[in-house]
């Protein structure tokens, strides 16, 4: 039986271009294009059943379940029994936003810039920055880069940590330091 | 010492794009990049106040000395999220 994959709590971070997409896609993307993610998930068919009340389905059935059903449970399979909390955080582009000379006006769209790898590397900074301090068992964080419409979503944030409070102060502390030292900047498209 | 420096957001829309090139005749830290870009690329001048310099991926002081090949960019105020 192989060890299960217990790697410390750390930061992963995508940026995709356009809307930030659903769960259980965005997990998909993950998978192909990051090695953290495939690894991680790679493990899930080894470690134990997280529902011990229910009869572990085989190897190969567990492994396909965490590609399918998405992140968060595709974290828990890689460390089960730790998290009591799964905390995520959508933001969505508003059809109202400021603009200068009026009070507000309506927009199409935000169109993301990004500076990479340094977006990427101070978002890591920050996180694992976080996971430190308040004892969180993991972060991953996917940004948008590119037209992001409205009602579409621009980033997606999950923590994981053993209780609630640590997440939720994790969560307001992340977004406050993402829009202060994260180089993206995102542009309106009027109506 | 010439320098480029990236532009983003805010400063690239004032510049008209995404890369100006600077001379640093004498002492070359950012703080004389800054007072150089002002001079060279007056659209930037109202911005320089509230960006900071990031070098080869890290934000540095003005204090900071570049050197030949670093990559540089002028991070002004960001709006992530």
């Amino acid at each position: 039986m192989k060890t299960p994959d217990l790697t410390p709590p750390h930061t992963t971070v995508a940026i995709v271009d356009g809307p930030v997409p659903p769960p259980e896609r965005a997990h998909r993307a993950a998978v192909r294009s990051d090695s953290g993610w495939a690894h991680r998930s790679a493990v899930c068919s080894d470690t134990p059943n997280p529902h011990p009340t229910q009869q572990a389905p085989p190897a190969s059935c567990a492994t396909e379940r965490c590609d399918t059903m998405g992140s968060h449970t595709a974290e828990r399979c890689a460390h089960p029994g730790h998290a009591g909390a799964i905390l995520v955080f959508e933001g969505f582009v508003r059809e109202i936003e400021p603009r200068e000379g009026e009070s507000s006006a309506r927009i199409q769209a935000l169109d993301y810039q990004t500076y990479e790898p340094m977006a990427q590397n101070q978002i890591i900074r920050i996180g694992d920055a976080l996971i430190a301090s308040h004892g969180l068992l993991g972060m991953e964080v996917i940004h948008s880069r590119g037209r992001v419409r409205v009602g579409e979503c621009s980033i997606r944030v999950t923590i994981r940590s053993r209780h609630r409070k640590e997440a939720l102060a994790a969560m307001d502390a992340f977004l406050d330091q993402l829009k202060k030292d994260v180089p993206i900047w995102k542009e309106p498209v009027w109506r | 010492m010439q320098v480029q420096v990236l532009l983003f957001g805010a400063e690239r829309k004032a510049a008209g794009r995404d890369l100006a090139v600077v001379s640093l005749p004498g002492s070359r830290t950012c703080l004389d990049l800054r007072e150089r870009l002002a001079a060279e690329v007056p659209a930037l001048a109202p911005h320089l106040a509230s960006a900071r310099f990031a070098v080869n991926g890290a934000f540095v002081p003005l204090s900071h000395t570049l050197e030949e090949r670093d990559e540089i960019a002028l991070i002004g105020p960001v709006s992530g999220g």
